[in-house]
């Protein structure tokens, strides 16, 4: 007699990638800095319906994750105060919950900005061409100053960043990943890491504050040599956020990482900050370096694979005020890590 | 022991999930590097004639490290270790550290800071960082272990690595053998 058992609940391996597909890591912004509220007190005006486009050709954008990256603080600039919330809407303009999700985080110790993580399971699938709509509501000052103090790019340049973390899922004929050439022959296959340092000797504003130009990127590539790589991770260290003249944690650089085939996987820089896969803990001085293990979140999933003889080619958005007197050059240096692989037979 | 390197490590470990275990954080995509290593490391953490050593280095006589120079320290092992972590302590972060194996294949593209390496100037614990994957020591079994001191006024600094590894056991080694070919009787 057959056992009449319920099934025990299990995940759904939602994270793998079907046959016929192709998963790449991807990320959309959605530059926070027009909402940040200025007044210096808890405001109650709804941003409703923002919305970030579909830019590329994917089939699918599948969201697993939003972080909010940049401010110093999420929520009410009174504590004391209702806290407003974060509304997520499907591809057809659908709330995803009955009532927005409260968003609280505040970092004001100025040990650190905020960068706070809703995960999302299951994931949510965006169709080719649609728009990942959300609303802020209620009280929510998006205070990335930390205090009252009014955005002003005099003082220094800050990104407040809402992005939203998943894959594009593109039709791919078979093989259907990149990892299938790795399922035939010995491939020896280790740890390794490329470590890159990069001065950022430019400011955020071409020729200064008053043109109100912005500088373009600068482009690096630390080349693939004789292995494929697998990067897994990006760590990030050096003063890759630094105290400014106003008493305020900010950024030095914002960046924007690509595949072997040079498209994008962002589509706007995004703050070292949410980069970094190491927890940054910056001292007051500035003085960076203080790491955490491994808990960050800067993980690529999946992985992307690098060629042997590709490089890893990214931009470096400089968030430096030529107005700021701390604003001086500073070094980074990146650890992109991962494994390599060698056929031996 | 046999590592899949074929496929994508996302979720690739099986959890056994029921009402005491349910929790919605195991529906979520780990965005985080630890959920890949670990489960590179799965077959290992369960693999059978293997035992856990750590090398620490370098040693008594080589400290304090020389200032603005570089020194070099050998560990040798059995060839198949397997070494999937390691905790760096330098509370100067001015030294670099490489790694090596015993044919020249290098772990990082030059010398990596203490500051990638869970240590940093604000902690004093030294944080355990996890390989991407289990790095593999071929014969002679050696690992040259190099400290790059770069900083300008620390002459007396003192560094700490320890080298966390899978030393595969030998037939008739030590009593552990016993334990193993006791447990893989069944």
């Amino acid at each position: 007699m057959a056992r009449r058992y319920t099934k025990a609940y299990e995940p759904v391996r939602q994270y793998c990638t079907p046959a016929g597909y192709r998963d790449t890591h991807f990320i959309y912004v959605f530059d926070a800095t027009q909402l940040i509220d200025v007044s210096g007190v808890s405001s109650t005006n709804n941003k409703m319906n923002n919305a970030v486009l579909l830019a590329g050709n994917e089939d699918q954008f599948l969201l697993r994750g939003i972080d909010f990256a940049g401010f110093t603080q999420i929520g009410p600039i009174d504590k004391t105060e209702e806290p407003g919330g974060f509304w997520l809407k499907d591809a057809n303009g659908r709330y995803r919950s009955s009532s927005p999700r409260p968003l609280v985080f505040w970092t004001t110790d100025a040990s650190g900005m905020a960068l706070s993580l809703v995960s999302l399971a299951p994931e949510i699938a965006y169709p080719f061409g649609s728009q990942i709509y959300f609303d802020l509501v209620g009280n929510l000052g998006l205070d990335y100053n930390g205090n009252s103090a009014a955005y002003s790019p005099t003082q220094s340049v800050r990104l407040g960043q809402i992005l939203f973390r998943g894959v594009r899922r593109y039709r791919h004929p078979e093989p259907t990943n990149d990892w299938d050439r790795y399922k035939s022959g010995n491939w020896l296959v280790e740890p390794y890491s490329y470590i890159q340092t990069v001065a950022v000797d430019w400011t955020y504003y071409q020729g200064g504050v008053s043109t109100g130009g912005v500088a373009a990127l600068q482009n690096y590539s630390v080349v693939v040599d004789s292995w494929d790589f697998e990067l897994d991770e990006i760590r990030v260290s050096g003063n890759i956020a630094d105290l400014g003249a106003d008493g305020v944690i900010k950024d030095t650089a914002a960046m924007v990482l690509y595949d072997p085939a040079k498209v994008a996987m962002m589509n706007a820089p995004v703050s070292l900050q949410a980069i970094n896969s190491a927890n940054t803990q910056t001292t007051s001085t500035g003085a960076s370096g203080g790491m955490a293990p491994v808990l960050g979140r800067g993980a690529l999933t999946p992985p992307m694979i690098y060629p042997r003889g590709s490089e890893i080619y990214f931009q470096l958005q400089s968030l430096l005020s030529d107005l700021d007197p701390l604003s001086s050059p500073r070094d980074i240096t990146f650890e992109f890590r991962g494994k390599r692989r060698s056929r031996l037979t | 022991m046999n590592f899949d390197t074929t496929t994508s490590p996302e979720l690739d470990v099986e959890e056994i999930i029921d009402a005491f275990t349910v929790d919605a954080s195991t529906l979520y995509c780990r965005p985080d590097f630890r959920a890949h290593a670990v489960s590179m490391m799965a077959d290992a953490r369960g693999a059978n004639g293997f035992r856990c050593r750590f090398y620490i280095c370098p040693s008594e006589q080589q400290l304090p490290l020389t200032e603005n120079d570089t020194t070099y320290f050998q560990v040798k092992c059995p060839p198949g270790t397997l070494v999937w972590g390691l905790y760096y302590y330098d509370p100067s972060a001015s030294v670099g550290l490489q790694l090596s194996d015993g044919v020249g294949n290098s772990l990082y593209s030059e010398p990596i800071t203490s500051a990638f390496l869970g240590m940093g100037s604000t902690l004093l614990n030294a944080g355990l960082r996890l390989l991407t994957r289990p790095w593999s020591i071929p014969d002679p079994g050696l690992i040259n272990v190099e400290f790059h001191d770069i900083g300008d006024t620390n002459a007396d600094t003192v560094v700490q690595l320890i080298l966390c590894t899978l030393e595969p056991l030998v037939e008739g080694a030590d009593c552990e053998n016993d334990i193993i070919s006791w447990r893989t009787q069944s």
